[in-house]
């Protein structure tokens, strides 16, 4: 995907790297001693229906290490979703704790887990949600006004990550006037934007034609690679799953051993 | 870009109902300020620059009953008197019963009045040598000038009502205030000339006085009503401020009248903003969950929904405080503005029917024009009335507008701060509750939502 | 084919949270208006109810109002024989002379206020049917007694029966208590003429008043007395005329500054509704889509949506007049400005004051919804359908 515009390679990511150096404390005490950056265990999801309960998720046990790109599969009511949001600490489970970063999100209040998904966490999602009265630039920049960051560090570093997923010359532009593919590029710059550690996707390739989908995938695989970005994607496309290191299966609330899929899928 | 930006471009984003919603506020502010003005101007007249010594005499039963004119010379010589002069109150009829037409006459005696009224001045000494020595001579104020265009040497008919005489006046000069008492629009004439057509001295309604100071008030005013105790017309002594709130006494609750007013309004448009607010966040759910997910707190959004109902109101409140400035005192550009306004919006509705007939008839270039251009049309043709009607209008004041209820307008500093106060209001209490909803929802029905 | 009504009731009723708060808006908008006609209906009302139709009121021509008119005492005799007075069942003609003061006395809240003190005859209570006496008995010519109206017995201190006040200068024994139907009367005392006449230094009455066997009789009366050379100072007009005329100085700036505030919240009020209305055809794009599809021309589109903003104005218009409502019949008091006394009378709100409220409300709905009526009906059929929300 020549198209997609890394072109300036190595030079952009080094960019990148030095720009987003601010302030910001890592999780972990030492980088070394880093392994695991997501982890359920016993995590159940019980939804009280109006007649029955339902369960979400039943007893999940998931191990995410720093570097993964997992794909999450299964049918639709699956539980995966929901298993993507009780990692990005905007649902809380019914029982079975959550440690994400080296965080118990069980513990956290919610503008805790707010700040934390701020500091830490990149979201990007199925229908790009992107402001639509603000530019690709200030789109970017959104998530940066919490950091308290200067006005001219924030403007940096937002076109730094546009620069990233090759959009810096549409950084003017307001979503309308770009195409999908390009939107979700945005929604990805927006999801970096803060350098987070973790960069959670819920379908990103759901809305998007096949090669802006490659393209979307291709910037998740240059995260993912080169900048060392723990990527966990929701996804029901075969094809976009592909663009993952590792694939785990979910099925009726459960999540599949290893290398195990659902009977029919 | 910083949060205020955000806030202002969301504030933007749907343009036509931010318009609408600030124009709204803007007219409830108009209407506020000029209740308040109203209000102001009858329950609280300027204060006199200096603590004024000037008091009034008249009978304890009621204004209705005179004052033997005797009675002059016995407040004359009361301690601490400067100077009394006799005032009848003359009423009449000049040309109809029009509320427009009406204005205060007053039978008086020349030198005496203008010695109490020192605060009232005689255009010039040849005009006042010659109101002394006209019998029927008569001054008039300077708004009465302008509003009749009265010159010296008009005549002046007034029919009696609550006398049995019809005075023919004659215009011999005016008088200007120095201050900014409300008593340019008087018109005072010889009570001699009363007492001639009438066939004897006649009771006068009032005697004005003055003090030699405004302390000497505290005294005397009790000993003028001990001085007239049990004489045949017992009197009552008051502060010239006191003897005008009486009359708005008279009115009844007039306060309790408009403030009520005011309240239902401030609480009407708080409705419009607050329904407008709500929609506009409703619309908004699925934004409001994108920025918690990506890390946006509660405050925060609160923060930015309060902010940008803030922006909204104060884009109405800014426009209805200063049109109030511009448009309350001049009712004339007040009505030219109204008449352009109602021009465009019948010449916008007849080109929206004409484009849809048009549309109907697919006759699609003329159409285009219609709609595309039809607002601008209309909105330019409305300016170009309203520059019309203000060049070419006649000065209108308030009173003939209003049929003669509405004096002058002058919106005081204290009543644009309190549309200040209710355009704040209205911003954070419009945004708190669908503020307060979108802070509390969760993301992931946001998010779920497909609006 | 027009849309069924019940599609847009239920849409107004799906969306009810905000829809709730338009139809508040409008709903005080007509409060208001309500409200402040009530206000000057109810004056216009005192004054209407004080005329008898069959009744003339001499004044002297020039004055404009009994305060400041003068009627000689010898005109009292002339004007008992003209033709055409009715007369009671003794025979005796209904002919009155009166006079009218204003005396300050001090009010219940405090302060004082101008009351009218009518000096009345033995003709005048049996002239003027409103009036009945309530309580307590009527004043004894002889002596200083009066009685007193029930509105100018709620605003002015010591009129209980028995109870005295000072007038000029002499005290005044109350000994009745009068009502009469919220006319003018009713804010007015009464005592015998000649002695107040007395009290207040006056020797002529202020007004005559006649009544005539019929409307007609009424009229010759009026022309007989301008003709009588011995009146030629006086004027005779009907009764139920003077009192309309009062209206207009005291009720007039009301009226005036109600509808003048009533239209401008309309404005606002026809913003928000438009508001509305826009917001819900932006939400239902796709459905408005789909009726076109279905068949519904532009036209019944339009007619769909004005139709539901005039229902949103209507219940605006109802609930506006419920809550008007209460205030029907609540007492308040002004000044008459051509008697120059205290008036008191009550809020009235009429059937057709509520009717003209919810027109008033239903109209700010219907031009509310006719722009996003008229922008429903352009939507697209293929826009609306394409995008999927």
């Amino acid at each position: 995907m020549g198209q997609v515009g890394f072109d300036q390679g190595e030079n952009t990511i080094s960019h990148l790297h030095q720009n987003l150096g601010y302030e910001k404390s890592s999780p972990f005490g030492s980088l070394l001693e880093m392994a695991i950056v997501a982890q359920t265990t016993h995590v159940s999801k019980v939804y009280k229906l109006a007649a029955a309960e339902v369960v979400a998720l039943d007893e999940v046990n998931i191990v995410v290490n720093e570097g993964d790109f997992l794909a999450l599969m299964g049918p639709s009511g699956s539980g995966k979703s929901t298993l993507l949001h009780l990692i990005a600490g905007i649902d809380r489970p019914s029982s079975g704790t959550c440690s994400v970063l080296n965080f118990n999100l069980g513990t956290m209040s919610e503008s805790e887990l707010a700040k934390w998904r701020n500091q830490y966490v990149g979201f990007v999602f199925q229908s790009f949600n992107l402001v639509p009265v603000l530019s690709a630039l200030e789109n970017v920049e959104l998530p940066l006004l919490l950091t308290g960051l200067s006005s001219s560090k924030r403007k940096a570093q937002a076109k730094t990550a546009l620069e990233l997923v090759g959009l810096a010359d549409r950084m003017d532009h307001t979503p309308r006037q770009l195409s999908g593919g390009q939107q979700q590029r945005i929604a990805i710059a927006r999801a970096i934007a803060t350098d987070p550690q973790l960069i959670l996707c819920d379908e990103p390739t759901g809305n998007l034609d096949s090669v802006s989908a490659d393209a979307v995938l291709e910037i998740f695989h240059t995260l993912n690679t080169q900048l060392g970005k723990t990527i966990i994607m929701v996804t029901h496309d075969p094809h976009a799953a592909r663009a993952a290191k590792e694939v785990r299966y979910l099925e009726k609330g459960k999540l599949l051993p290893a290398g195990e899929k659902p009977k029919d899928w | 870009m910083t949060l205020a930006t955000y806030m202002f471009k969301n504030a933007l984003r749907n343009k036509r109902r931010t318009a609408l919603t600030a124009i709204s506020l803007a007219i409830s502010l108009t209407v506020v300020i000029f209740l308040k003005t109203i209000l102001l101007q009858m329950t609280d007249p300027p204060e006199p620059k200096r603590p004024s010594a000037r008091f009034v005499v008249r009978h304890r039963v009621s204004l209705t009953m005179g004052l033997p004119r005797s009675n002059e010379q016995k407040i004359r010589e009361m301690e601490g008197i400067v100077d009394v002069t006799p005032m009848q109150w003359f009423q009449g009829i000049y040309k109809d019963e029009k509320p427009e037409n009406w204005f205060a006459r007053f039978a008086v005696d020349p030198d005496s009045f203008f010695r109490v009224y020192d605060n009232l001045k005689p255009a010039s000494e040849e005009q006042f040598q010659a109101f002394r020595k006209t019998r029927t001579g008569c001054l008039v104020g300077r708004k009465l000038e302008e509003r009749y265009g009265f010159k010296i040497g008009d005549t002046i008919t007034i029919r009696g009502d609550i006398f049995d005489a019809n005075p023919e006046l004659k215009v011999v000069g005016f008088y200007d205030v120095t201050d900014d008492q409300p008593m340019n629009d008087w018109l005072v004439f010889q009570i001699k000339y009363l007492d001639e057509m009438l066939g004897e001295t006649t009771r006068v309604s009032s005697f004005f006085a003055l003090a030699d100071s405004p302390q000497r008030l505290e005294t005397l005013l009790p000993a003028i009503e001990e001085r007239f105790r049990n004489s045949d017309a017992e009197v009552k002594a008051e502060t010239e401020k006191a003897f005008q709130m009486s009359f708005l006494e008279m009115m009844g609750n007039v306060t309790g009248l408009i403030n009520t007013l005011v309240t239902v309004v401030v609480f009407a448009v708080l409705l419009i903003a607050a329904s407008t607010m709500a929609l506009t966040i409703k619309e908004r759910t699925r934004e409001v969950a994108t920025l918690k997910a990506l890390g946006f707190s509660r405050g925060h959004i609160l923060g930015l929904v309060v902010g940008e109902g803030i922006i909204v109101s104060t884009i109405g409140g800014l426009l209805g405080i200063g049109g109030s400035y511009v448009v309350l005192p001049r009712p004339g550009l007040l009505a030219a503005c109204a008449a352009g306004a109602i021009v465009a919006i019948i010449i916008g509705v007849l080109m929206m029917a004409i484009s849809f007939i048009l549309e109907m008839k697919q006759d699609s270039k003329v159409r285009f024009i219609a709609s595309k251009y039809g607002a601008i049309i209309a909105i330019c043709i409305g300016v170009v009335i309203t520059g019309l009607l203000v060049a070419t209008m006649p000065t209108l004041d308030w009173l003939s507008m209003s049929g003669g209820y509405v004096m002058a307008m002058n919106v005081r500093p204290q009543t644009g701060l309190l549309g200040l106060g209710i355009t704040v209001v209205v911003g954070v209490f419009s945004s708190f509750w669908p503020a307060f909803q979108a802070s509390r929802m969760s993301v992931l029905d946001g998010l779920r939502k497909v609006d | 084919m027009p849309l069924p009504l019940k599609y847009n009731v239920r849409h107004v009723a799906r969306r009810w949270k905000t829809t709730s708060m338009t139809i508040l808006a409008i709903a005080l908008v007509v409060a208001i208006f309500i409200c402040m006609l009530a206000l000057s209906n109810g004056i216009t009302h005192a004054f209407r109810i004080s005329g008898e139709p069959r009744n003339v009121i001499v004044l002297r021509s020039g004055s404009n109002a009994e305060t400041n008119s003068a009627v000689e005492r010898t005109v009292y005799d002339i004007a008992k024989v003209l033709p055409g007075i009715a007369r009671d069942k003794d025979g005796n003609a209904l002919v009155t002379a009166e006079t009218i003061n204003i005396a300050t006395l001090p009010k219940k809240t405090g302060g004082g206020g101008n009351a009218s003190i009518r000096g009345f005859g033995p003709m005048s209570m049996a002239m003027r049917p409103q009036i009945k006496l309530v309580a307590g008995r009527m004043p004894d010519p002889a002596l200083h007694e009066l009685i007193v109206g029930s509105g100018a017995a709620e605003r002015f201190a010591n009129t209980e029966i028995g109870d005295e006040i000072k007038l000029v200068k002499s005290k005044w024994k109350i000994v009745g208590r009068f009502e009469a139907e919220n006319s003018a009367f009713s804010s007015e005392l009464w005592g015998d003429v000649d002695r107040l006449n007395l009290e207040f230094d006056r020797t002529v009455y202020s007004s005559l008043l006649m009544q005539a066997d019929s409307i007609e009789a009424r009229d010759a009366l009026i022309k007989a007395f301008k003709d009588d050379q011995r009146l030629s100072k006086l004027e005779g007009q009907p009764e139920a005329g003077y009192y309309e005329k009062q209206t207009a100085q005291t009720a007039k700036p009301i009226e005036f500054l109600g509808m003048l505030i009533s239209i401008i919240m309309a404005i606002g009020a026809v913003f928000a509704a438009m508001n509305a209305m826009y917001a819900s055809i932006s939400s239902r794009a796709w459905e408005i889509s789909t009726l076109r599809v279905i068949g519904f021309s532009r036209f019944s589109i339009i007619l769909s949506f004005c139709l539901e903003s005039l229902f949103v104005g209507f219940i605006g218009g109802v609930i506006g007049a419920l809550l008007a409502l209460p205030i029907n019949g609540v007492t308040t008091g002004t000044t008459s400005w051509s008697t120059f006394s205290e008036l008191a009378f009550a809020f009235r709100i009429t059937p057709s004051l509520v009717l003209g409220g919810i027109v008033f409300a239903s109209l700010i709905g219907v031009i509310g919804g006719f722009l996003p009526a008229i922008q429903a009906s352009r939507i697209a059929i293929v826009d609306g359908l394409k995008g999927e929300g």
